[in-house]
């Protein structure tokens, strides 16, 4: 005898044929009621300007998003052989170069910290994230207005005159060391890092603790050691992820460099020091309206994303089983 | 089990899935901006229509209650044309996301106002040529140059509104402490930031990007006798703007300017605050100043470049544009003209009743009490004799970036300032090529 499946039990009360087809068509139903909104935005709101973009790359759309004079690549040679596009291309290259390891190993840092804590994990765990729920827009105006505003009584030139130092130009200093750096990167750090920290306890957590005894007893010595042979070996899936994600948020960098060193009404003479491509991009769309151009310009940037994904997967891997 | 109920659950959910994701698909249509017919008097001959105008949110106050005002006075004379005024906040933000993105759709407004207008704009049917509102007296009645500005191919597409220009504000008490006198050029400029700078009050203030912008770079460009264009060609290359260029790297790396203050040069409050001794503001700031410095406040224009330069001040234009895809073209040109042309009183009180700006319309000017005597008065005559239109005719705002990268690169990169205003020139030829070929 049969289990009593639902299917048996319409089957004892419906024809056979209505009730086939009438059991399809209210699983597909149900399955659009309740997909078809998520895909009609998708659809709307991600695939449509995708593909528009791309349409409109290929003519001269200026003030206009219903182009009609037909260009071919000449938007892609412009952007290409364009100096401040090629500078913005190579600010950014620097700007990951640096900030992707320094990301890692801090959160890395944090991670291990916390999952050490005697006692308060969750609340450090807590304390720590809460600023990734902050918005870029409000960390990077606070950081510009208030903490590195570079009057003798911004707080940062206010601890650095408890140390005897003189007030730093923080922001649109002539000369010198480039000090807007340290302030962009310490907002973006202050922002991610409990993210990222997360993520690594979450990793950290599925480390079996049998491991770590099995080398105290075959005799690794320092904390050091345990880490490099166990801990970190055992991490990288989680590196890997850790590191993309941060390549491609590091690749979209637009609020922080946007809010601190220009936009909302200033004259954006400091912009120029540390334009990332996704600023130069959106200038061209917004400040010029010349929206081919830009539709051009994001589709190189998601080119060069799309390399550095495939290569990253390439070198480091992706997705590997992990116990060797 | 009772399946009747679960596949009652499942269809409701269902149901209540679809009508959400219809509901919301409804909302996104937008209501046409069409009033329903008139509900009055049967013998009304033309159809009410509604036409729709866009300021950006000015920062002094009574604008925007004035300019509802004038939106309901004309609304009442004429009966069959309603105004509805729309307030666009920030008002930083008008000019770069909030406008381009309504005009690029059909439901835009149908009157605006805008700084800048070309040929590519004129192609993408942004706006209307107006030359048939302005009777032959009108149009003289108005400041030719900034007309000229909003010239496409022979035809004008902008009834201007205001001019704003800027100076230098200082403290006349700070600068007579220091023994320096208003400075006349820019070396004395430079000597005055030097001696002014104390540890509490800095010398002199730019903006936050130390000058290096595209309205400083006019600026030393017109000081030292440059032009934008001359002949069709942008005629900004010269050795002695080159160098005039390289004076504003000179000025940053004194440490006199001040760099980093919570708001930016369009402020005077920085000046009110004691921040600095001198600021380079707009004439919007001068009620502000006047109203907290009193007797202390002087104004000059921005300095020669040297003896043989002439001071200079820049002047841009907020214009009135009709919508070429408005619904209502007749209508809204009807309103356009009633306000910006006819009604001089409203543009007196627009220009000088709030804030501090220039009429565009000469004929306001003229009756404008503000600008009668005093300091009013000088510094009208400081825009008559020293005025550049900062945006001349076919300009477009890529030309401004192109100014404002070369002088990026020159003060803060250190570049070499002839190699960057050329490639500077060359965007900016490029580019009015463009938009003239």
């Amino acid at each position: 005898m049969h289990t009593h499946s639902l299917e048996s039990s319409i089957q004892s009360v419906m024809p056979a044929n209505r009730r086939s087809r009438r059991l399809t068509w209210q699983n597909t139903l149900t399955f659009w009621g309740f997909v078809g909104p998520a895909v009609l935005g998708l659809v709307m709101f991600v695939y449509v300007p995708i593909f528009w973009g791309l349409g409109i790359s290929l003519f001269d759309a200026r003030y206009t998003v219903t182009p009609t004079d037909f260009l071919g690549l000449k938007n892609y040679q412009t952007l290409l052989t364009d100096r401040d596009f090629l500078q913005s291309l190579l600010t950014f290259g620097k700007y990951a170069l640096f900030i992707v390891p320094v990301t890692y190993a801090c959160s890395l840092g944090l991670a291990v910290l916390v999952n050490q804590a005697k006692w308060g994990k969750s609340i450090f765990r807590t304390i720590f994230f809460i600023p990734f729920a902050c918005s870029y827009v409000v960390g990077a105006l606070i950081w510009r207005v208030s903490l590195f505003n570079s009057l003798p009584y911004g707080f940062a030139n206010m601890v650095l005159s408890w140390f005897g130092l003189p007030p730093v130009t923080w922001i649109g200093g002539v000369g010198g060391f480039p000090w807007h750096w340290v302030v962009l990167i310490t907002v973006r750090l202050w922002l991610q890092l409990g993210f990222f920290m997360i993520i690594f306890l979450a990793g950290l957590q599925e480390i079996p603790k049998e491991l770590y005894e099995a080398a105290a007893v075959d005799g690794a010595t320092s904390d050091w050691m345990t880490f490099r042979h166990i801990t970190l070996p055992l991490l990288r899936n989680t590196s890997v992820s850790v590191i993309l994600l941060n390549l491609i948020w590091a690749f979209q960098a637009f609020d922080e460099f946007y809010n601190i060193l220009g936009g909302w009404g200033s004259t954006s003479g400091n912009l120029p020091l540390a334009r990332p491509p996704l600023i130069y991009i959106y200038l061209t769309a917004f400040r010029e309206q010349n929206y081919g151009l830009a539709a051009a310009g994001g589709l190189i940037l998601t080119v060069i994303i799309l390399i550095f994904t495939l290569l990253q997967g390439k070198f480091i891997g992706l997705g590997k089983a992990e116990y060797e | 089990m009772n399946k009747a109920s679960t596949l009652g659950r499942r269809n409701f959910l269902r149901m209540a899935g679809l009508t959400a994701a219809g509901a919301a698909l409804s909302a996104c249509t937008t209501a046409t901006s069409v009033s329903p017919a008139a509900t009055q008097s049967p013998t009304k001959p033309p159809e009410p229509v509604t036409i729709t105008q866009w300021y950006h949110a000015y920062g002094e106050a009574g604008t925007k209650e004035a300019a509802q005002g004038w939106a309901a006075d004309f609304s009442k004379a004429t009966t069959n044309i309603q105004v509805k005024m729309e307030w666009i906040e920030p008002g930083g933000e008008y000019e770069s996301t909030k406008l381009p993105a309504a005009l690029l759709t059909d439901q835009g407004p149908d009157v605006y106002e805008n700084t800048v207008v070309n040929r590519a704009l004129v192609k993408a049917n942004q706006c209307v040529a107006l030359d048939d509102l302005f009777s032959a007296d009108a149009l003289k009645g108005f400041n030719q140059a900034l007309l000229d500005g909003f010239r496409v191919d022979g035809k004008l597409y902008a009834i201007p509104m205001i001019g704003d220009t800027g100076f230098i504000f200082y403290r006349r008490s700070m600068l007579e402490a220091a023994g320096v006198k208003p400075p006349s050029t820019f070396d004395e400029l430079l000597e005055a930031a030097q001696k002014l700078n104390t540890d509490k009050v800095k010398g002199l203030f730019l903006g936050n990007d130390g000058g290096a912008n595209w309205i400083l770079a006019e600026l030393m460009l017109w000081s030292s006798g440059g032009e934008l264009f001359k002949d069709g060609k942008v005629a900004i290359e010269s050795d002695r703007t080159a160098d005039a260029w390289g004076r504003i790297r000179e000025i940053n790396q004194t440490g006199n300017l001040l760099i980093g203050a919570p708001s930016d040069w369009w402020d005077i409050g920085m000046l009110n605050q004691g921040l600095c001794a001198m600021q380079l503001c707009g004439m919007w700031g001068y009620p502000s100043a006047k109203k907290e410095l009193k007797d202390d406040l002087g104004v000059i224009p921005w300095p020669a470049f040297d003896s043989g330069g002439k001071p200079a001040t820049f002047l841009g234009c907020w214009a009135q544009f009709v919508n070429g895809k408005s619904k209502n073209i007749e209508a809204a040109k009807q309103f356009a003209k009633w306000l910006w042309i006819d009604n001089i009183a409203a543009q007196t009180a627009w220009a000088s009743g709030f804030g501090f700006h220039v009429p565009a319309n000469n004929l306001a000017a003229a009756v404008d009490t503000n600008f009668k005597d005093g300091e009013g008065k000088q510094l009208i005559e400081y825009v008559n004799q020293y005025g550049h239109v900062m945006r001349p005719a076919n300009w477009s705002t890529s030309m401004e970036s192109a100014l404002s990268d070369a002088m990026s690169n020159i003060v803060k990169n250190n570049a070499d300032p002839k190699a960057e205003m050329a490639a500077a020139a060359k965007k900016m030829q490029e580019k009015y090529d463009e938009l003239t070929k």
